[in-house]
């Protein structure tokens, strides 16, 4: 199916790529059908998480694995009842500001996506993480 | 802050200004936690607030945010860890 997207413009996408969010992104509970995009000249560290049903809507996800030595999520117990079974992608969503060096990203309630079932959830760690956790050396927490 | 005590079984209703309708909020049950009702007009989101934090970094983060500023982060980081 061909979608509009933000940062891509028209773009097809195969409906077996598409995750349903068993609990939205928080404050966003209206969309709950995301792509995974990639930027090639980005790299993998770094994905857009697009909606299907709102082109506007787009979020920047990290890769927090290597961003700090004290950050390994662990899932609630109850968390496959949103995700399936099996292992999960985790990705930090990231504020990125007009000034980049001030660029951050929240530790505490990543995104898991289960690349079996392509159910998806944004959950709250038990875990003493950060919500604003700097991306650059220059910024601050 | 507004400090009130109550009772359980006791409420107490917020009213918006503009005539907005009111919200309850009512003690349920007092134990080790306290146990809250919240009876609010549709379409009023209401937060425990530690996850409202992150609702808003959620709202900041899908504001419009450039690739190109994303490249030179993107630069940043690789550059950080060289």
């Amino acid at each position: 199916m061909i979608i509009n997207t933000r940062d891509f413009g028209e773009i097809d996408v195969q409906t077996e790529n598409i995750y349903r969010f068993s609990q939205p992104i928080f404050g966003f509970e209206e969309f709950t059908e995301y792509v995974i995009l990639h930027d090639e000249e980005i790299g993998e560290n770094i994905v857009w998480l697009q909606s299907i049903q709102n082109p506007g809507l787009c979020f920047i996800m990290m890769d927090p694995s290597g961003l700090s030595a004290d950050f390994t999520p662990v899932l609630p117990a109850e968390a496959h009842k949103l995700l399936g079974e099996g292992d999960c992608y985790c990705w930090a969503i990231a504020v990125i500001p007009q000034n980049v060096k001030e660029s951050t990203v929240n530790l505490k309630s990543p995104v898991f996506l289960n690349p079996n079932t392509h159910l998806a959830a944004q959950i709250m760690l038990e875990g003493d993480y950060p919500v604003r956790f700097p991306l650059t050396k220059g910024g601050h927490s | 802050m507004l400090v009130i005590s109550r009772k359980q079984e006791e409420s107490i209703i917020i009213e918006p200004e503009k005539g907005g309708e009111p919200i309850e909020v009512k003690i349920i049950s007092i134990d080790n936690q306290v146990r809250i009702g919240i009876s609010a007009p549709r379409g009023c989101k209401i937060w425990r607030n530690e996850l409202f934090k992150t609702v808003e970094l959620n709202r900041s983060a899908a504001e419009v945010s450039s690739v190109g500023n994303l490249r030179s982060l993107a630069q940043q980081i690789a550059g950080e860890h060289e």
